[in-house]
């Protein structure tokens, strides 16, 4: 039987993902609860250790759960690509939704909600939706059209992968921000401080942004992207 | 005029011409922060950046810019000042730095210790135009009025608290020219040029 089991390895991953996301979250709920307790009232003896134990034993999941996670997900250094770069090397699907991925997380901190996560099979999902003749549209264009397809497969989760997805106007900001700073022509040094310009460009446009995405108006989101890309 | 041809200027590093450089957010901002951490230690104070609000203040004034960006090549080197008029009138309608502090290495009656946040946002904008213009043409600086005239700071901050366009007006007469005072951010080419 088992010669025969070959998963998907994205799906796979997502599964993994969410188990690790499960139990940081549920690791730090319990240690918040006891925690939180323990002020109203000083704890005994007895329940300082068991304060110490689950401390103890969250870090320890969190250590494992982290190390065996990243050895099987084979997790590295963020992708970095522009989307010239994307479009250079056929824009394929793998690659897309490994960029979106690594970067989307990045953004989702940035913007204060780096409690959800990023679904890559949905990323992969919203790279099967686009239109075939994607790569002869202009830059700002197509990047209008992917912004539209990551937020129809809803790439952003609130919870573990499965869960809903997360539909807000946080959300929507950092979909826009990760296409600023994949349109954004910049130096491999320039990155992190264009990855941090590319948020902010798109807090500072919010309401043009939610506005274009909500109303899906694609003249307007890809105007936007044509007026700004190139200034993060 | 010492405050800004003496200090030494060191912009974020780029390989891009600065004219296009300023253009881009992350380059402003990071402009913007070392500039204004040089002048706390020049003038004794301690500021706030809000970053959130410099992002706001680039894109107004990127789309102020090029709403009014002249065809006529001839109009390069005055479109060039008056671009720099509208960064500080950006910069005083939402005004990105708080001083914590009063300024401790200056005189009292000094334009810098009369409003420190005005004075770092006016000397920034000078500062990134002479550097560009000191690039693109490689020409000397021409003389200027001299900036610490306390009345001159005093209307500035008054007049430009009614209304921001005053502070582009403000801006061009240090830069030597004589404003449009009734529409100061509108750009009207120099008579030489035309």
């Amino acid at each position: 039987m088992l010669e025969h089991f070959r998963p998907d390895r994205l799906a796979l991953r997502e599964a993994l993902r969410g188990l690790r996301h499960t139990v940081h979250t549920g690791g730090q709920m319990v240690f918040d609860r006891l925690s939180s307790t323990s002020t109203e009232r000083t704890p005994d003896l007895p329940g300082r250790h068991l304060l110490c134990d689950v401390e103890n034993t969250a870090a320890r999941l969190e250590a494992i759960g982290s190390d065996t996670m990243r050895f099987l997900l084979c997790e590295h250094t963020p992708s970095s690509r522009s989307m010239q770069a994307l479009y250079e090397l056929g824009f394929e699907d793998r690659q897309f939704a490994r960029v979106v991925y690594d970067n989307l997380r990045l953004f989702l901190q940035q913007l204060g909600i780096g409690h959800a996560i990023v679904s890559e099979l949905a990323a992969r999902q919203a790279h099967g939706r686009l239109p075939a003749n994607l790569l002869d549209l202009p830059e700002h264009e197509a990047a209008a059209l992917i912004a539209f397809s990551l937020v129809d497969a809803g790439v952003i989760r609130e919870g573990p992968v499965g869960l809903k997805s997360l539909r807000s106007k946080e959300a929507d900001l950092a979909i826009a921000a990760l296409l600023f700073w994949l349109l954004s022509n910049r130096a491999p040094e320039e990155d992190d401080q264009a990855r941090l310009a590319a948020a902010d460009m798109a807090l500072a446009v919010e309401d043009e942004i939610v506005a274009a995405l909500r109303e899906r108006d694609k003249a307007a989101l890809s105007a936007l992207f044509e007026e700004l890309a190139p200034h993060v | 005029m010492s405050e800004r041809s003496n200090s030494r200027r060191i912009w974020p590093s780029t390989n891009e011409p600065l004219r296009r450089a300023v253009r881009r957010l992350h380059w402003f901002r990071t402009a913007f922060t070392s500039y204004t951490q040089e002048m706390e230690k020049r003038i004794g104070v301690e500021c706030d950046v809000d970053e959130k609000k410099l992002a706001a203040i680039f894109i107004a004034w990127l789309r102020a810019v090029n709403a009014q960006k002249p065809s006529s090549a001839k109009a390069r080197s005055a479109y060039f000042d008056f671009a720099a008029s509208l960064m500080l009138r950006e910069l005083i309608a939402n005004m990105p730095l708080k001083a914590r502090t009063t300024p401790q290495l200056v005189d009292e009656n000094s334009a810098a210790a009369f409003w420190p946040e005005g004075y770092i946002c006016t000397l920034f904008c000078l500062a990134v135009h002479d550097a560009v213009v000191k690039q693109e043409f490689n020409a000397p600086l021409p003389q200027r009025p001299p900036i610490d005239n306390i009345r001159s700071w005093w209307s500035f901050r008054e007049n430009s608290r009614e209304d921001s366009r005053f502070a582009a007006g403000f801006l061009q007469r240090l830069m030597g020219h004589e404003p449009n005072w009734a529409m100061p951010d509108i750009f009207t080419m120099p008579a030489d040029d035309r």
